[in-house]
C-alpha cells in the first residue's frame, strides 16, 4: 500500500498513522503465540514499510507532498531521534514557498502541475518496488489549498496512470465554526473530484473527533496532536493486517461500495487505545462492543440531537428497550481485534439487523466481518465499524449549505476566478455534491429504491 | 523558507524600519547593544526554539553561501558572516537613512540597498509620485532586483510608509506599482501610517486621499495604522511598571520609537506563520484569500495582545483565563491600531483571522471563536468566515500572543473621514496649485481618487445593509 500525504493535515495525520502502526508492530503485548505474531508483524511491515535505511530505520511507503516546507521539516525531524522508522528523503515532494493560499484553484491549477512530475516519479518508483501492490491511500484535509487542490490534481494523474489499482482516500473535514474562510468552497470542490477519482472516501470530521478527545481522554485542552492520534488509531484499526485477506484496501472497496453512487464511509470505533480507556480494559464483552457500535448508527428522532455514542464508553448492560430507529447503511464492515474465545466470542448478528440497511441491499452484501486475534496496540479488544451510512449526508449537507450561501453572495469568488475556477465549475461541483446529499439522505426514506 | 523584502519609504517608513531590525534580531536571539548596554533582555525559554529560530533567520536576512546551522549570537557574528538585511531603503532626504549607516546595525545594510536624495518631497504626494517616481524608477527597480536576486523563495514585499507626507505617500505608492510590474506574483503587504490630524503637515489630507486610492488598487493587503491610536496605546502601556524596560529602551531610540514598536510587533506577528512552524500554519499568502472577500476590499483592521514587547512579570504557564484575556484584549478598542472600532455598532464583519503564537490549544481557540461569533455582527454568509492560525514559536518575552485581523465594514467610517478632510481643504483649493504644477499630475487625479474612495466606502455600506439573497439550493430532478 502506498500512502500519499498531502498538505499540512495530510502530513501530520500521516505521520501519526505511521507512528501508531510502528508502535503496534513493535508492541510486546500481543495476546497470540509468537509464530502468529511474527506473521502479523511481517504482513504489517510489508504493507507500510519497505527496506531499512542506513541507520537501521524502517522506511515508510509514503510520499509527502506539500507546497511549503515547515510541516514536512517538522514531521521528519521528529523522527530523527528515538523512532524506529522514517521517511525516505527521495519521497518528499515539496516546493519551497508559501503554501497554496487556502485556495483550491491555486493548488489545483498552479501548484499541482508544478509538483506533478516529481510526485509521479516518486509514485512510480514506489509502485515498482512493491512485490504485491495493494493500492493507494491518500490523506488530506479538504479545507486548505494543498491537500484539497494539489491532492485532487495529483490523484487524478495517478488514476490515469493506474486505472485498475484500488484508490482510497481519507479526507478530514474542518471544524464547522471555521478555520479557513474558504473552507466550504474548498471542501465542495475537493469532494466533487475525489468522489469520481477514488474508490472510497473515508471522512473524518474535526468536530466529531474533537468530541471524542474531550469526552474519552480526560485531557483538558485538545490539540491537533490529540485529534491525529484518534484518526491514526481508527485507520490502524481498519488497515492493520487481518485474517482472510491480504489486500484490505480492495476488500474494503468491494464490500463497502456495492453501488457506484455510494462511495463514502466513516470509521466508528469502540475502545480506542486512549489514556483514559486503559482503566476499563478487558471489562467489556464482545457483544457489548458490537452493541456499542450499533448504537453509533442510531438516527436522531424528530431532529433532536442525539448524543454521539462514540464519545461514550460501551456498557455491559444492554438496555431492554431496543426498538431504536437507525440511519440506514448501504454496507458495513466490522473489523475486530483481540481474542474471541469461550463464552465471549464475536457474534455480529446485531449488525446484521434489517433495520440498519436500505431495503434494496441484498442480504449477502450487508455486512462483512474480519477478525485478527492479535491485539492492536496491546489492547485486549478493539473494534472498528466502517460504515457507508446515511448519516454522512449531514456534514456534507452542512458544507453545501454554507458554500451555497457564500456563493450566491459572490463572496471570495474572485480569488478562484483568478486561477481559472469559473462559476460554472462551482455549479457543477454543487450539482454533484447535492446529488450525494440527496442519495444519502434518501437511504432513510422508504419510497426511493434504486 | 519564505523570504520577505522590507521596502521602507520616506521618513516614517525608515523610522519604522529602524525599530524593526533590532527587534527582529532580538526575536532571533541576537543581542543588540549600544555603548555596551544590552538594550533588550533575552529570554531564557527562548532557547527552546533555537532550531526554528535559526531556520527562519533567512526570511529577513541573506547569509552569503549559507550553510547548515546558524549559530549567530551577536552582531559581530553577523558582520563576520556578512549577513545582510533583505531590505530596500528609499528616502528623498538623507537624515534617517544615513543614521542606519552610522548606527550599531550598519553592517547589515549595504550601501547598495538604499536610494536617497536631497531635499525630500516637500510633503507633496505629486512630487513623490511623479517627479521622484519618474526620476528614480530605474534605480529603484535595479535595487529591488539586486535584493530579490538573493532570495531563492521570495514570498512578499513588506512596505512601510506613511501616507501623510510626500515621499512615503507619493513615492511609496509609486514603488508599489513598480513592484507590481516587476514581480506581479509576489504579494505586496503595506503597513502605512495615517496622520492623527493634529500634525504639522497641512497637505496631509491630499496626500492621504491620493495614496489611499493607490493602495487599494495595487496592494495585496493594507494594514492601516493611525498615529492617534498608537499614541493612546503608548500612554496606557508605557506607564505600567512592568513595561519599564521597554520604556527605557524606547527612550534611547529615535523619536516615535514607542509607537513604531507597536507596528513592528504587529508585523512580526503577521509574518510569524510564514517564518515558523505550527500545528496550523498561516502563511502570508493565505491572508488575501481569507480576508479580501471581494475585489479591492483589502483594508484590514489589526490588533495585537499583549501589546508590550517585553513583560518580565508574565506568568509562564498560561491558563484558560490568560488565553481568554488575550482574545478579549485583542477585540477591545484599546488594542486596535486604528481609532475606528471594527466592532462598532452597526458595522458587520466580512471575515476575521485569529493567529496565536506560542502556547494555546484548539479548545481555547474554539471557545473564543464561538464567543466572537456571538459577540460580533456578520453578513448572512460571513459568520463562519473565520481563519485560525497556530504558530508554535511565541514572540519574544511572552508565552503566547494573539493577532486579530478583521475585514469590517466599519472601514467606511475611516474612508469617509479621509474624504471629508480632503473636501475641507480642497473646497478652498488650498495648496492645490503645488500639485498641479507637478509634471504628470492632473486635476482629475483628485477627483478620481475621491470617487474611488467614496465608492469603496459605499461598497462597505452596501454590504452592511445587504439584503440577504434567498436563492434556493440546486434542485435535482
Ligand atoms: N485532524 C487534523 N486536522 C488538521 C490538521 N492540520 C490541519 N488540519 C485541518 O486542515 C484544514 C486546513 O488545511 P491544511 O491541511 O492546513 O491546508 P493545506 O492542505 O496545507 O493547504 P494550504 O495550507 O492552503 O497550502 C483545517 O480544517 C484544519 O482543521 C491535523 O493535524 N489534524
Ligand atoms: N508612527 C509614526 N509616524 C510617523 C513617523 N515619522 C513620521 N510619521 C508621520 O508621518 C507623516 C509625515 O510623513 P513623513 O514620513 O515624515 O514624510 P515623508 O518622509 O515625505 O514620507 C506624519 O503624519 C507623521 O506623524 C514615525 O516614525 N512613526
Ligand atoms: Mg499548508
Amino acid at each position: 500500500m502506498l500512502t500519499l500525504q498531502f498538505g499540512q493535515c495530510g502530513n501530520q495525520v500521516g505521520h501519526t498513522l505511521f507512528s501508531t502502526v510502528a508502535q503496534d508492530l513493535y508492541s510486546a503485548n500481543t495476546g497470540v503465540p509468537s509464530k502468529r505474531n511474527s506473521d502479523y508483524v511481517q504482513a504489517g511491515f510489508d504493507t507500510w514499510f519497505k527496506e531499512l535505511s542506513k541507520n537501521g530505520k524502517h522506511l515508510a511507503r509514503a510520499i509527502l507532498v506539500d507546497t511549503e516546507q515547515k510541516v514536512v521539516n517538522t514531521v521528519c525531524s521528529s523522527n530523527e531521534s528515538n523512532s524506529m522508522w522514517n521517511y525516505s528523503p527521495a519521497n518528499i515532494v515539496c516546493c519551497a514557498g508559501g503554501g497554496s493560499a487556502n485556495n483550491w484553484g491555486y493548488g489545483h491549477y498552479i501548484k499541482g502541475p508544478q509538483l506533478s512530475l516529481a510526485a509521479l516519479e516518486a509514485v512510480r518508483h514506489e509502485v515498482e518496488r512493491a512485490d504485491t501492490f495493494q493500492g493507494f491511500l491518500a490523506i488530506l484535509s479538504s479545507a486548505g489549498g494543498t491537500g484539497s487542490g494539489v491532492g485532487s490534481y495529483l490523484m487524478e494523474k495517478i488514476r490515469d496512470e493506474y486505472p485498475t489499482k484500488t484508490m482510497a482516500s481519507s479526507i478530514v473535514f474542518p471544524y464547522g465554526s471555521g478555520e479557513v474562510c474558504t473552507q466550504n468552497y474548498n471542501t465542495l470542490l475537493t469532494l466533487a473530484k475525489f468522489i469520481d477519482i477514488t474508490d472510497v472516501a473515508i471522512l473524518f470530521e474535526n468536530d466529531q473527533i474533537h468530541g471524542i478527545c474531550e469526552n474519552l481522554t480526560k485531557v483538558p485542552n485538545t490539540n491537533f496532536n490529540d485529534l491525529n492520534h484518534v484518526i491514526g488509531q481508527k485507520l490502524a484499526a481498519v488497515l492493520q493486517p487481518v485474517l482472510g485477506t491480504t489486500n484490505i484496501l480492495s476488500t474494503l472497496v468491494h464490500q463497502l461500495t456495492p453501488h457506484p453512487q455510494y462511495k463514502i464511509a466513516t470509521i466508528k470505533t469502540s475502545l480506542l487505545a486512549l489514556p483514559s480507556c486503559q482503566l476499563y480494559d478487558g471489562n467489556y464483552k464482545w457483544n457489548s462492543i458490537v452493541w456499542h457500535l450499533k448504537q453509533m448508527l442510531r438516527a436522531p428522532a424528530l431532529n433532536l440531537n442525539l448524543t454521539d455514542m462514540e464519545t461514550k464508553m460501551p456498557s455491559n448492560s444492554i438496555p431492554s428497550r431496543t426498538d431504536f430507529a437507525y440511519s440506514k447503511s448501504v454496507s458495513n464492515i466490522l473489523i475486530t481485534r483481540g481474542s474471541s474465545i469461550g463464552n465471549d466470542t464475536i457474534v455480529p448478528v446485531e449488525l446484521n439487523d434489517e433495520k440498519l440497511y436500505a431495503d434494496w441491499v441484498p442480504h449477502v452484501e450487508k455486512i462483512a466481518h474480519l477478525h485478527q486475534p492479535r491485539k492492536l496496540l496491546g489492547k485486549d479488544k478493539t473494534a472498528a465499524l466502517v460504515a457507508n451510512n446515511s448519516q454522512l449526508h449531514r456534514p456534507i449537507d452542512a458544507i453545501v449549505d454554507k458554500a451555497w450561501n457564500t456563493y450566491i453572495h459572490s463572496a471570495f469568488l474572485h480569488q478562484y476566478k483568478q486561477h481559472g475556477v469559473e462559476e460554472d465549475d462551482f455549479l457543477q461541483a454543487f450539482a454533484k455534491i447535492e446529488n450525494i446529499v440527496k442519495v444519502y439522505r434518501e437511504l432513510c426514506s422508504e419510497e426511493i429504491i434504486s | 523558507m519564505s523570504q520577505f523584502i522590507s521596502v521602507q519609504v520616506g521618513q516614517c517608513g525608515n523610522q519604522i524600519g529602524s525599530a524593526f531590525w533590532p527587534l527582529v534580531l532580538n526575536e532571533y536571539g541576537i543581542q543588540t547593544s549600544s555603548n555596551s548596554v544590552q538594550l533588550l533582555k533575552t529570554q531564557k525559554d527562548h532557547v527552546k526554539n533555537t532550531r526554528e529560530l535559526s531556520e527562519a533567520f533567512h526570511s529577513f536576512f541573506h547569509v552569503p553561501g549559507n550553510k547548515g546551522d546558524l549559530s549567530f549570537k551577536t552582531l559581530a557574528d553577523l558582520n563576520a558572516a556578512k549577513v545582510k538585511a533583505r531590505t530596500v531603503l528609499i528616502d528623498m532626504e538623507d537624515s534617517v537613512v544615513s543614521r542606519y549607516r552610522q548606527g550599531p546595525l550598519r553592517g547589515l545594510f549595504d550601501q547598495t540597498c538604499s536610494v536617497t536624495n536631497y531635499p525630500g518631497s516637500g510633503n507633496n504626494w505629486a512630487v513623490g509620485h511623479y517627479t521622484h517616481g519618474t526620476e528614480y524608477r530605474d534605480r529603484i527597480d535595479e535595487t529591488v532586483r539586486r535584493v530579490a536576486e538573493k532570495c531563492d523563495c521570495l514570498h512578499g514585499f513588506m512596505i512601510t510608509n506613511s501616507v501623510g507626507g510626500g515621499t512615503g505617500s507619493g513615492l511609496g505608492t509609486a514603488v508599489l506599482s513598480f513592484l507590481e510590474d516587476s514581480h506581479p506574483r509576489v504579494d505586496r503587504f503595506v503597513s502605512c501610517v495615517f496622520p492623527s490630524g493634529t500634525e504639522d503637515v497641512v497637505t496631509a489630507p491630499y496626500n492621504v486621499l491620493l495614496a489611499s486610492r493607490e493602495l487599494l488598487e495595487h496592494a495585496t493587503c493594507v494594514f492601516p495604522v493611525e498615529n492617534k491610536a498608537l499614541l493612546e496605546i503608548c500612554n496606557a502601556q508605557m506607564s505600567k511598571r512592568e513595561n519599564i524596560d521597554q520604556a527605557s529602551y524606547n527612550g534611547s531610540c529615535l523619536p516615535f520609537q514607542d509607537m513604531n514598536s507597536i507596528i513592528v510587533n504587529m508585523l512580526l506577528h503577521l509574518t510569524s506563520g510564514s517564518r515558523f512552524p505550527g500545528s496550523l500554519n498561516m502563511d502570508m499568502n493565505e491572508l488575501a484569500t481569507n480576508l479580501v472577500t471581494y475585489p479591492k476590499l483589502n483594508y484590514i483592521f489589526s490588533s495585537v495582545s499583549p501589546i508590550a514587547l517585553t513583560a518580565s512579570t508574565m506568568p509562564t504557564i498560561p491558563g484558560t483565563k490568560m488565553q481568554d484575556q488575550l482574545f478579549t484584549d485583542a477585540w477591545s478598542r484599546s488594542n486596535q491600531l486604528l481609532k475606528t472600532d471594527p466592532l462598532s455598532p452597526g458595522s458587520v464583519i466580512l471575515s476575521a483571522a485569529h493567529v496565536v503564537r506560542g502556547t494555546t490549544s484548539l479548545t481555547d481557540m474554539r471557545r473564543n471563536i464561538k464567543k466572537f461569533q456571538s459577540k460580533a455582527r456578520f453578513t448572512r454568509w460571513s459568520k463562519e468566515a473565520m481563519k485560525v492560525g497556530l504558530c508554535s514559536v511565541p514572540p519574544f518575552g511572552h508565552p503566547a500572543s494573539l493577532l486579530c485581523l478583521l475585514n469590517s465594514t466599519a472601514m467606511s467610517n475611516m474612508l469617509e473621514v479621509i474624504v471629508q478632510q480632503f473636501d475641507k481643504l480642497y473646497s478652498r483649493k488650498a495648496h492645490a496649485h503645488h500639485y498641479l504644477e507637478v509634471n504628470g499630475f492632473e486635476e482629475n487625479h483628485f477627483h478620481e481618487s475621491r470617487e474611488s474612495i467614496l465608492n469603496l466606502s459605499k461598497q462597505y455600506i452596501e454590504l452592511q445593509i445587504q439584503q440577504p439573497m434567498n436563492i434556493p439550493r440546486l434542485q435535482l430532478l
